[in-house]
């Protein structure tokens, strides 16, 4: 039986090679704060992008994306806000994408990236 | 960049202009409106954003901040939408125009990019002329409407692509220009007072309360005719000016009355409310102060058939407005005025039965039942209405009558005379009819002879009027003497004057 903590591994690493191949540069992984943890920071040309990964193994209880709820997409603006304040990046383009894949017997049954999949406006 | 586009917001009937500001920044991505919105403008980002995002522009991905100014008045409704939505194309340099600020831009936007009628677009370009906008964009179906204004250069648009040909000017759009023919004249046909067989009397009343603008109410048993009378009284009514009728079209365009493409409203208003009215819908109000029934009937008519049914406090409320001929209604943030510049015919049964003092039928109600229902008319209302007559049921004779009486257009033609020799004699006062006079003026313009002094007095003291009822007796005559197109008021005049305020002793006993 594979873990949860396998697959969202998984699931991250398949994330990670999916991005450099779409000609993101990997900022950080990761990145950890009292709130949680931002899965990925990448860079997309003009971008900084905030990158939530979401594995499931099947569709059974909806979309993997439909698991971002609005708290979860605040406490991603939360962390994105310190992470901006503690590497002084302020005057750049930032985005919040998510990358949803299906995973079962080890293997990627099906992955996809939402780039801009929410704003910062629930913060305010 | 931070862009600047002009746009309309409404109080009352005035247009206010509104500066929508946008800034376009990096940082975290979202869409922020500043500015006093209600929750219809909040609703406006998801709008804006799809009909960006359907007419093929680019949405930015960046800090969105737009700002209505001036920010301390309460910005309401969708119309902001289409501006705002331009001041963000033009904020991250997707529309080039170098004169955008010069125009005014209206519109409501659905999700697919097209653009929707608003209401209340007329107060928006006459005000925003007034102020130095000439170039307005509008939605096409308010485009009859705003193009009655001569001053404007009108552009109609049905999208958001649209809007940005106008201000690209990428097909050398010309302004709309409004035909003859597409002049949607909103014309009633107004019923006849030739229908009316017999009732000669009240015909009469109703000619002299016409010419001198007085309100009038009538007093008689079911079925007497009382409803058909009112009917016609804004059919003698003078016609309307210029300025009248586009008052009255503002006032039908902010509620919405105006109809899909109508342009300007050129007849008299005549509104019947039933009497469970409320208060509010009567006089204006609610939670975004809205006109009543007495705004609708600016200008015209409004008609309050079984007056002791209306709810007190609905009567108690008319008394300033026909006093000030407009309704102010206050918020925390300020006072909204609405014109209510009306006529009030109002007709009512004597007694609860109806057939108090009919000459036929014998009545059922108890003294007391009767004084009650009289109460409920307060004396200040009564006050206020100037001619008060009995209409008693027409004989079968007279229903079988084949000569016919005079029409409107005959009668029409007597009260445009009296209203000239009144308009030309209150020139330099700031009233336009006998009505208005004060009891200061009174004094000035209603001089009696001796004669009619003595008529007067044996009115007074056989008959028992009030004091309430001289001043009234004062302005009838004046207007009696205006239609038989005479200076001096003879002691005939006062006396068919009389005529028409002796009720108060028999119904009031006042």
């Amino acid at each position: 039986m594979d873990s949860s903590k396998d697959k969202g591994d998984l699931g991250e690493q398949a994330a990670v090679e999916y991005l450099i191949k779409n000609g993101y540069s990997i900022l950080q992984r990761n990145f950890r704060t009292r709130y949680g943890e931002i899965d990925i920071i990448g860079r997309d040309e003009d971008y900084i992008a905030f990158i939530e990964v979401k594995t499931r193994k099947n569709n059974e209880f909806g979309l993997p994306c439909e698991a971002v709820t609005k708290n979860k997409q605040n406490k991603i603006i939360r962390m994105a806000m310190m992470y901006i304040s503690q590497k002084r990046l302020y005057g750049l383009n930032f985005r919040f994408d998510v990358i949803e894949t299906i995973i079962s017997n080890d293997k990627i049954r099906y992955l996809r990236l939402i780039k801009n999949a929410f704003d910062a406006d629930s913060i305010i | 960049m931070i862009s600047k586009v002009y746009t309309c917001a409404v109080t009352g009937i005035n247009g206010l202009i509104i500066e929508v500001e946008t800034d376009i920044s990096n940082g975290l991505p979202g869409f922020t409106i500043v500015g006093l919105p209600d929750a219809a403008i909040r609703e406006s980002k998801e709008r804006v954003r799809t009909s960006i995002k359907n007419s093929n522009y680019d949405y930015p991905l960046k800090k969105i901040t737009v700002n209505l100014a001036p920010a301390d008045i309460k910005k309401e409704g969708p119309c902001y939408d289409l501006p705002i939505a331009v001041s963000i194309l033009h904020a991250s340099g997707q529309i080039i125009s170098d004169d955008i600020d010069e125009y005014l831009i209206l519109g409501e936007l659905s999700l697919d990019g097209r653009v929707k009628p608003v209401n209340g677009v007329l107060c928006m370009v006459a005000d925003g002329v007034k102020n130095g906008y000439r170039k307005i964009i509008v939605p096409f179906k308010n485009a009859n409407e705003a193009a009655i204004i001569k001053d404007a250069e009108v552009y109609p648009v049905s999208s958001l692509k649209e809007t940005i040909d106008v201000l690209e000017r990428n097909n050398d759009i010309e302004p709309y220009e409004l035909m003859e023919d597409d002049i949607n004249k909103i014309s009633r046909e107004y019923d006849d007072f030739i229908d009316i067989k017999g009732q000669e009397n009240a015909k009469r009343a109703f000619e002299i309360a016409a010419a001198g603008g007085h309100n009038i109410l009538m007093i008689g048993p079911p079925g007497s005719g009382k409803t058909m009378l009112a009917r016609r009284l804004p059919g003698i009514l003078p016609d309307l000016t210029f300025d009248e009728a586009i008052e009255i079209t503002k006032i039908y365009s902010i509620t919405g009355k105006l109809g899909m493409s109508g342009s300007i409203i050129n007849t008299r208003p005549f509104r019947s409310p039933h009497h469970t009215i409320s208060k509010i819908s009567l006089v204006g109000g609610g939670r975004i102060p809205h006109p009543g029934e007495v705004s609708l009937s600016h200008y015209g008519v409004l008609f309050l058939d079984e007056l002791p049914e209306f709810q007190r406090d609905a009567l108690e409320v008319l008394r300033q407005p026909m006093e000030d001929g407009v309704v102010s209604i206050s918020r925390v943030n300020g006072a909204v005025t609405f014109p209510c510049s009306f006529m009030l015919v109002a007709s009512m049964n004597p007694c609860p039965c109806g057939f108090f003092n009919d000459p036929v039928k014998e009545c059922t109600c108890t003294p007391t039942a009767i004084k009650k229902y009289l109460s409920k008319i307060s004396g200040p209302l009564l006050d206020r209405i100037d001619i008060h007559i009995e209409v008693s049921p027409v004989k079968y004779d007279e229903l079988e009558k084949e000569s016919k009486g005079e029409s409107s257009s005959q009668i029409k033609e007597r009260v445009n005379k009296a209203r000239k020799l009144q308009l030309k004699r209150y020139e330099r006062s700031n009233i336009l009819c006998n009505a208005q006079l004060t009891a200061g003026m009174i004094k000035k313009y209603c001089h009696i002879d001796e004669s009619g002094r003595k008529i007067l007095k044996a009115a007074f003291e056989k008959l028992g009027l009030s004091a309430r009822a001289y001043n009234k007796i004062l302005k009838i005559s004046r207007t009696i003497a205006d239609l038989n197109g005479e200076e001096n008021i003879s002691a005939e005049n006062i006396g068919e004057a009389v005529q028409y305020r002796s009720m108060d002793r028999k119904y009031w006993e006042r």
